[in-house]
């Protein structure tokens, strides 16, 4: 291995050396000049193939070199001639060599480059680019232009770039452009044109490289944009490359000439090696390491010195060397001289540190005589495949994002902003019953099965769309696979390219039918609600959770005076009257809890007024509040109207109870004052006429006589006390004579006991009344009296009897001390207000009693005469 | 002495046995009195009159079955001949009026003298009225003018209410006024009107106003 390292070593050894020599000479900005050689050169070869005719010319250029380079018998003779001679050859078989290596590099290259006149004609054309043009040979396109192989629109298009280019002199760097490849299918290059000249600095011609991009086309800006700048410096060296590509050309047509300019060429193609960021790594076919050019060092770490004759295993991770080795023996055993490597796998290749990278590179073979050559052109595509990979990632984060907010993707592809297919994502069965692969074949599927009435809609959101607008989802219907009606919310998302124009736009679907059918329902049961609502006799009020109106029926209108608009913008806690709510809580936390509270509370009408209600509150399943809310206002009245019966009645039984006291109390009393009388007086006298009867039976005469008168005067007496007695406990007169005389009677025993002067005034009253109606009468003055007798320290009292209405009126007045009626009433006290009252009561008639204390009392019974006949109506049924 | 030999017929009607023999024994002690019978029960004096058409009726104005008075009614119809002498317990001169109007010519307090009694009988027969002791005709004409019907002031009987309301209407207020002034009812308000018109006899509002114009309720200003 070392032998075959060492002897395969030396040719290019030999090349390299002579490269850099030539290389130094020329320079770096030595362009001008080659130019001018090259030119020189390429018109030679046209003389010369003109005059050689087509026949000879080689199926390959390198290979019909090499045949005459072999055919070139040695014949000088002379030692030092001769010397020269094999010398020559030597130099020229390496030349060559050389050459064949450059060319194969070109040629190896994926992009297309070539080379064109002023007037844009084809000059040289690297084997991508003639495949492109779908020509076989260099000799098929020479003299032609675009023009003969692209329709005349991208023909021009390229003609007027390139026209700019020669007369502006200015290279066009990196922008893309379309073209038609043999398919017909349309695809891109990025490509880069750039002015050649001679050595006189006169525009001659350009040098175009291009490079496809329709597959990368559409992956990301910041990778395009890494890679532009990489190849646009490729293209600059690759145009110096085909320069010097075209100088070998001319080498080859006259070998005299040819020597120098092949030293020349050599030396520009070294340094193009070594300018080119790629690696470029020859080797032998014992994979010993033959060129290492300056872009291998970068990416690689080795320096050329210490890599060169080393073995390529060196370059590659272990566990691919031993595939690796057998791929390089496959392929230099077969018949194809170029591809690309690792085209079904990745390559990795390894640095000097040992840390593998991905890459990608291109292989070539190349026969110089019994040996083979392999040219390894390779990428460090670390950098790439990072982007690569975070695109992917970043792509595959947005479809998950996007798969969980909806069902499924489909992405529509366009073309001249028209729809020619579509893509969608396998969930699609799911909601829509069809396969992707059923949308693959149908193109129109995915509008056929939108709901017919919705499809106007749909193409107006795609109209839309495409006009690049902004477009919101859109909820419409499909019809599923199945016949069924299904809801969707498509929200499309446009996809552009890096020029704005829109590819393709993918819509997410995300199946809402639940969602619908819930809302159809809740709408169905929201018009129920509120036809109920309206029909109820109840106000009703629907609230937010903190309590703000959202809505209320009409009777609530009725009910507190405001209209819908004013209602609307208040909080429940505003209709409700504040000492309610003061006194007692909202309620609303207990609403929350879910519970119904049923609540009294009054609520204030817009005017301000007071209306009593219940409140029926509760929480709505969807947390809204509700209020029911029913007008006790009547029912507030029947209260306080029972409540008023009842006090009422409650205070006539304690009336009553007073009054048995006080009639048991006054009876006793009654009692007591008649037995002392009959006690104390009547059977005092009665004794003493019975001891002065006795005594009689001893006298006689005169002395009879006087006991007799004795007895007499104590019987008068004895009459007398009876009569008042009896008067007293009734007056037989109020029967006999009638209410005015016994009044009469009364008032002047009354006069006489008490010293009060009565003044009594009646009118009206000729006839006799009901017997009840005259005792009452009687017995309310009586009482009266008696009360100014006691309390009222006056010396004069009024009594009036009036008839008016049917009813005999009895009113008894003084100026006296006076008292607070309410309060002597409540206390049912002895002053017999409450038996006076009961009194008219039991005649269906009542008592006012006006008093005010210092400032006197009037009373004023009011007597229903006819209340009797009612009374014995009743007892005749 | 003509007046001696004409015999005086009485009846004697009271329900209490020992007061008739009494009452008997006292007459009859008289030359030209005689007792022609007596009455314990009042329904049946009205017949025994009639049947014995007596000079005159003594009766005790307290008898079961009809009083003194009605029996004097009774028989002052029946028996226009037959005067009657109330006997009575009371000293009263609305007793002795009502007999009087009956027809009663005599009224004797039951613990007068029995000088009184005779008296009364002997006036009676002659047809003069007679009144015992502590009456008298001064008596009776000072107790008739106290019970004189005298008409009470109409203002007098209204309430204090009712002048209230009918001082503010005399001043002009309307009811709805009123009732916002005395905080009560307007319906009230009018009850209280009617009420005070009808007691003081007024039929308009002009009435009213004249009305209160003279009691002085509201000034004569300007």
């Amino acid at each position: 291995m070392n032998d075959h390292t060492a002897q395969s070593t030396k040719i290019p050894s030999k090349l390299r050396r002579k490269v850099e020599q030539l290389l130094q000479e020329a320079g770096q900005d030595e362009l001008g000049p080659l130019v001018t050689d090259v030119l020189h050169l390429i018109d030679e070869w046209e003389r010369h193939q003109a005059g050689s005719g087509p026949q000879s010319q080689p199926d390959r250029i390198d290979q019909g070199q090499v045949r005459r380079v072999e055919a070139q018998p040695p014949e000088q003779a002379g030692d030092e001639a001769q010397q020269m001679m094999i010398e020559r050859r030597q130099v020229e078989k390496a030349l060559a060599q050389t050459h064949n290596l450059l060319r194969t590099l070109i040629d190896n290259f994926p992009d297309f480059i070539f080379a064109k006149d002023t007037k844009s004609r084809f000059v040289l054309n690297n084997e991508a680019h003639l495949r492109i043009l779908g020509v076989q040979t260099q000799e098929a396109v020479r003299g032609k232009s675009d023009f003969d192989f692209f329709p005349n629109e991208l023909a021009a298009q390229y003609y007027a770039d390139e026209q700019a280019v020669i007369q502006s002199g200015q290279p066009l760097l990196g922008y893309e452009e379309p073209y038609i490849d043999q398919a017909g299918d349309l695809r891109w290059v990025s490509t880069t044109k750039v002015p050649l000249r001679d050595s006189h600095g006169n525009i001659v011609g350009l040098v175009g490289m291009c490079r496809d991009i329709t597959g990368h086309k559409r992956s990301d800006e910041l990778l395009r944009e890494a890679h532009d700048e990489l190849e646009m410096r490729v293209l600059e060296r690759t145009a110096e490359l085909a320069k010097a590509n075209t100088i070998l050309q001319a080498e080859i047509v006259e070998r005299k000439q040819a020597e120098q300019a092949l030293r020349e060429s050599e030396a520009r193609l070294a340094g193009i090696l070594d300018i080119a960021k790629e690696g470029i790594i020859s080797i032998d076919q014992t994979q010993g390491i033959i060129i290492f050019n300056k872009g291998s060092e970068a990416i690689f770490g080795y320096a050329a010195d210490e890599i060169i004759g080393q073995s390529l295993d060196l370059l590659i991770p272990d566990r691919f060397q031993t595939t690796h080795r057998q791929h390089i023996n496959e392929f230099a055993g077969g018949p194809v001289d170029a591809r690309r490597m690792g085209e079904r796998i990745e390559i990795f290749g390894r640095r000097k540190s040992g840390i593998e990278f991905p890459a990608e590179a291109s292989i070539s073979k190349l026969r110089l005589g019994d040996q083979t050559i392999f040219t390894v052109v390779l990428r460090d595509i670390t950098e790439r495949k990072r982007v690569e990979t975070a695109l992917r990632e970043s792509e595959q984060r947005y479809k998950k994002l996007v798969g969980s907010v909806t069902d499924y993707i489909y992405t529509v592809h366009l073309e001249n902003g028209q729809p020619i297919r579509t893509t969608h994502s396998p969930n699609c069965v799911a909601v829509t019953g069809y396969t992707s692969q059923n949308y693959e074949a149908d193109p129109n599927l995915w509008f056929r099965m939108i709901y017919e009435a919705d499809q106007p809609v749909v193409t107006k959101q795609t109209e839309a769309l495409l006009t690049g607008e902004a477009v919101p989802a859109l909820e419409h219907r499909i019809i599923h696979k199945d016949g069924s009606i299904r809801w969707v919310r498509n929200t499309p998302v446009l996809r552009k390219d890096e020029h704005g124009q829109i590819r393709s736009y993918d819509g997410l679907i995300a199946n809402i039918t639940e969602r619908k059918l819930a809302e159809e329902a809740l709408r169905k049961s929201e018009g129920k609600y509120r036809r109920l609502m309206e029909q109820a006799s109840d106000g009703i009020i629907l609230a937010n959770e903190t309590g703000a109106i959202l809505e209320a029926n009409t009777r609530i209108f009725d009910m507190l005076g405001y209209d819908r608009a004013e209602l609307l913008v208040l909080n429940i806690r505003d209709l409700i009257h504040r000492e309610d709510l003061a006194d007692t809580s909202f309620g609303l936390e207990e609403v929350q809890t879910g519970r119904t509270v049923l609540i009294e509370r009054r609520l204030c009408r817009k005017d301000g007024t007071l209306i009593p209600v219940e409140t029926s509150a509760t929480r709505l399943e969807d947390g809204r509040l509700q209020a029911i809310l029913r007008d006790i206002t009547e029912r507030k009245g029947a209260e306080a109207e029972r409540e008023r019966l009842f006090q009422e009645v409650k205070a006539g039984r304690e009336r009553l109870q007073a009054l048995s006291h006080r009639l048991v109390e006054v009876q006793e009393a009654e009692r007591r004052h008649i037995a002392r009388e009959l006690h104390d007086e009547t059977g005092q006298l009665l004794t003493g006429l019975k001891l002065t009867l006795e005594m009689s039976a001893s006298f006689s005469g005169e002395a009879l006589q006087a006991n007799l008168d004795e007895a007499h005067s104590l019987i008068s007496e004895l009459i007398t006390q009876v009569r008042e007695l009896s008067l007293e406990l009734r007056p037989a007169m109020l029967d006999d004579l009638g209410l005015v005389p016994t009044l009469l009677w009364h008032f002047e025993r009354y006069t006489a006991q008490t010293q009060i002067q009565v003044n009594f005034k009646h009118s009206g009253l000729d006839g006799r009344f009901k017997s009840e109606v005259e005792t009452t009468a009687y017995r309310i003055a009586q009482e009266a009296l008696t009360n100014i007798a006691r309390h009222a320290k006056v010396n004069e009292a009024t009594v009036r009897l009036w008839l008016e209405a049917d009813a005999l009126n009895v009113q008894i007045e003084d100026e006296g001390a006076g008292f607070d009626p309410e309060a002597a009433q409540a206390a049912a006290t002895s002053s017999g207000l409450s038996g006076m009252a009961e009194r008219a009561a039991l005649l269906g008639g009542r008592l006012s009693i006006e008093s005010k204390p210092q400032a006197g009392t009037r009373l004023t019974a009011q007597l229903p005469l006819s209340r009797n006949i009612d009374v014995e109506l009743d007892l005749k049924s | 002495m003509s007046e001696k030999q004409a015999t005086i017929t009485i009846l004697l009607a009271d329900d209490h046995h020992v007061v008739r023999q009494g009452l008997r024994t006292l007459l009859e002690a008289q030359p030209n009195f005689s007792v022609l019978g007596e009455a314990a029960d009042g329904l049946e004096v009205a017949d025994l009159v009639e049947a014995l058409q007596p000079n005159v009726l003594i009766v005790d104005l307290m008898m079961p079955g009809l009083n003194g008075l009605d029996i004097t009614e009774q028989v002052k119809q029946r028996s226009p001949e037959t005067q009657v002498i109330i006997l009575s317990m009371y000293a009263n001169e609305g007793y002795v009026i009502e007999a009087f109007e009956k027809g009663a010519l005599g009224y004797v307090v039951k613990d007068s003298s029995a000088a009184d009694l005779v008296q009364a009988v002997r006036q009676a027969h002659a047809h003069r009225r007679y009144l015992s002791p502590p009456l008298s005709d001064l008596k009776l004409d000072a107790y008739l003018e106290k019970a004189k019907a005298a008409k009470a002031d109409d203002y007098e009987t209204l309430t204090a209410r009712e002048r209230e309301v009918l001082h503010l209407v005399a001043e002009g207020y309307t009811s709805a006024e009123i009732a916002e002034r005395l905080v009560i009812s307007p319906r009230t308000v009018e009850t209280h009107r009617s009420n005070l018109m009808r007691k003081l006899d007024l039929n308009s509002q002009t009435e009213l106003v004249r009305y209160a114009l003279r009691r002085g309720i509201v000034p004569l200003e300007e």
